[in-house]
């Protein structure tokens, strides 16, 4: 019902229709409203066929001063409106002034990210070959201040929103051992749980580089009070929390002809200084490379990432969060991505190959995709996803080596 | 991801200039004349049309300007809809590099990405990125041979003297307007016909004479596009700040 009144609301404010060009002596006010539908069929690897249909519209008001987006779909399936923007920005100057619910984008890579912090990851519908649809939109506010090279970029979060924490299903996040245990989650969009920071950018030739600054709260949970069957000694219950940490990060961008190298990298200082807090997370090192090149005569990208993190004090405790999320309890992680995408017959059909492997638990995930431009507004498209491990040990992967599929779609533009 | 174009100045024009003293070179250097300007604002369609018939649209806007002999441009996608407010920046630096940024409003960020000198099929067009990006070349690219002439028009054989993508090209230009009716051009082999691009309107646009609605055709596939400028302005005056990351990111000056 929420939604549907903020869906309203919106739909009130943005009456009128003007245009806005380059053409016009001065700029003019603008209003698009945009509409795309999504079909789809997935044929999962234990013969689960799901159908799903999604139906996104989203309406922009422009005036020289402001602008307001609002982004939504419906999903058929389960009858529910998500809000994917809800924004209102300012333009004052070299000032841009933007607030509302909606994502922020850190990081110069483009298959991996180590430093894209501001926004929680959303794994309900799996590993996606598109990073921003893993992203749950947020209440922020942002102020971004531009000179002709450079720009500083302020953020605040009044709260956060914790990452997804499936327990059971298809895509279930949860370890072995917290399957069925009772979980107390916190309330977490308070002003309690304030985050902020800042970005400056500076662009030099062919080089991009910004450092970064973030103190906030890591979605990921962790967990206290933890309670024990005293028989079993299996967990049967606890308290959700999360670890503020501040972020100390660089990114940069660097070209020379068709090849970009990307770097990220960053110390995430947690407040847990000593790794003492079983239920916080540790300190961490963190770190990634991405080289990608562009084929002159066909436009086809190629890139190849490698990602890592190394963690601080790492406990020995099987109940600590950092040993549950490591693997085989080791205090470092480190993973390669790559990624190919080729238009063919003048950009009709783009085909697409992905995958990430990871190196301490051999784990993988192989992304397979095909689209075809029907018209201009109608996009036939197919999908393939592979799950799998080289190893017996424990990894988001292997467990997900059922949810192998296969879907087919329709997506069209109004 | 995409890979986007070195945007434009005037296209229509081969990329080959022009300088000396015989008359072919003389005719070149006057239909580029005629074509540049130090700034310039272009609404632009592209129809791709289907060997069968069947066409699709992409309609883009740019911007570009000539200071100090170094070139800006920045170029707003406005269809079809999976591109729209997709905006792309180029910008000539003083040792004659390009930087080259976009900003993709599904990933919210604006990326930098590497140059191509000649770059594949400009959004599925008949265009290559090399045929869509600016005219302003550098002096003794190429030789100009005045082949025949007759009451209307010249034709003239333009070979350059380092071949990358074309071996050569074949022009007709209008006397009276010193605009190109016809461009043909050939693979390396300087005999393949590849594409040819044919004037089929001249309209007064901007307060100029200009090839308005032109066709590529690549020979081959018997694919073609149609290029029709739907506005033009010249020489006004330009706030840098189209020229910028901000307005790649904000879509405001």
């Amino acid at each position: 019902m929420k939604h549907v009144l903020i869906l309203a609301l919106s739909l009130f404010l943005l009456k009128g229709l003007f245009a806005f060009d380059f053409f016009f002596e001065e700029e003019m006010d603008k209003r698009t409203i945009s509409f795309q539908s999504e079909t789809s069929l997935t044929l999962y690897k234990d013969a689960e066929i799901e159908p799903q249909a999604t139906f996104t519209f989203a309406l922009e008001q422009e005036k020289p001063l402001y602008r307001i987006i609002g982004k939504f779909t419906y999903d058929g399936q389960k009858q529910q409106i998500s809000t994917k923007e809800l924004s209102l920005s300012l333009f004052i100057g070299s000032v841009q002034l933007k607030g509302g619910i909606f994502t922020h984008p850190w990081g110069s890579a483009t298959l991996m990210h180590c430093v894209d912090i501001l926004n929680a990851q959303d794994l309900r519908k799996g590993i996606l070959d598109d990073l921003e649809a893993m992203k749950q939109p947020e209440a922020m506010i942002s102020l971004s201040v531009y000179t002709e090279s450079s720009t500083l970029d302020l953020l605040l979060k009044p709260g956060f929103s914790p990452s997804y924490l499936q327990k059971e299903g298809r895509y279930a996040l949860l370890p072995a051992q917290f399957a069925t245990v009772t979980l107390q989650e916190m309330d977490t969009n308070t002003l309690q749980n304030i985050g902020g920071g800042a970005r400056y950018t500076i662009r030099h030739r062919w080089l991009d580089v910004g450092v970064l600054y973030f103190n906030g709260y890591n979605p990921q949970a962790g967990f206290e009070n933890i309670e024990f069957d005293p028989i079993t000694f299996a967990p049967i219950s606890a308290d959700l929390m999360y670890t503020r940490y501040q972020l100390f990060g660089i990114q940069s961008s660097m070209t020379k002809g068709p090849w970009n190298l990307a770097l990220e990298g960053g110390f995430f200082l947690s407040e847990d200084r000593e790794g003492t807090d079983l239920g916080r997370y540790n300190s961490k090192w963190t770190y990634l490379a991405e080289l990608s090149y562009t084929d002159e005569k066909t436009n086809a990208f190629y890139a190849l990432a490698y990602q890592g993190h190394y963690i601080l004090a790492f406990p020995s405790s099987p109940f600590a969060v950092d040993m549950m999320a490591s693997y085989e309890g080791k205090p470092y992680a480190n993973s390669l991505a790559m990624a190919i995408e080729v238009p063919l017959y003048r950009e009709k059909v783009t085909l697409r190959l992905g995958g990430t492997y990871q190196i301490e638990s051999k784990g993988y995930v192989l992304l397979g995709g095909g689209s075809y431009a029907i018209s201009d507004d109608i996009e036939l498209f197919t999908k393939g996803t592979l799950y799998g491990s080289a190893s017996n040990m424990d990894s988001l992967y292997k467990n997900w080596k059922d949810n192998d599929s296969l879907t087919i779609g329709l997506k069209a533009w109004f | 991801m995409k890979r986007y174009p070195i945007l434009l100045l005037f296209l229509l024009l081969p990329s080959l200039m022009l300088f000396g003293s015989n008359k072919a070179q003389d005719i070149m250097e006057q239909v580029l004349k005629v074509q540049q300007s130090q700034s310039s604002a272009l609404d632009l369609k592209l129809t791709l049309i289907e060997p069968s018939g069947t066409t699709r649209e992409r309609r883009i806007q740019t911007l570009s300007q000539t200071k100090d002999t170094r070139v800006s441009s920045v170029t707003v996608f406005l269809s079809p809809e999976n591109v729209r407010n997709t905006r792309f920046l180029s910008i000539e630096e003083e040792d004659g590099s390009t930087s080259q940024w976009i900003y993709l409003p599904a990933l919210k960020r604006i990326r930098r990405i590497g140059t191509s000198e000649e770059g594949g099929s400009f959004m599925g067009s008949d265009f290559s990125y090399a045929d869509m990006a600016s005219t302003s070349y550098d002096a003794h690219e190429a030789e100009h041979t005045l082949l025949s002439e007759d009451e209307k028009t010249y034709i003239i054989l333009s070979i350059p003297y380092k071949p990358t993508t074309y071996g050569k090209h074949i022009t007709t230009v209008d006397k009276a307007t010193y605009l190109p009716l016809l461009v043909e051009f050939y693979d390396l082999d300087q005999k393949t016909l590849l594409k040819t691009l044919k004037t089929e309107q001249i309209a007064s646009i901007g307060g100029r004479m200009m090839a308005s609605d032109v066709r590529m055709t690549t020979i081959a596939s018997g694919h073609s596009t149609r290029l029709e400028i739907l506005q033009a302005r010249f020489d006004m005056n330009l706030p840098a700040g189209y020229f910028t990351t901000k307005f790649l990111e904000t879509g405001r000056l």
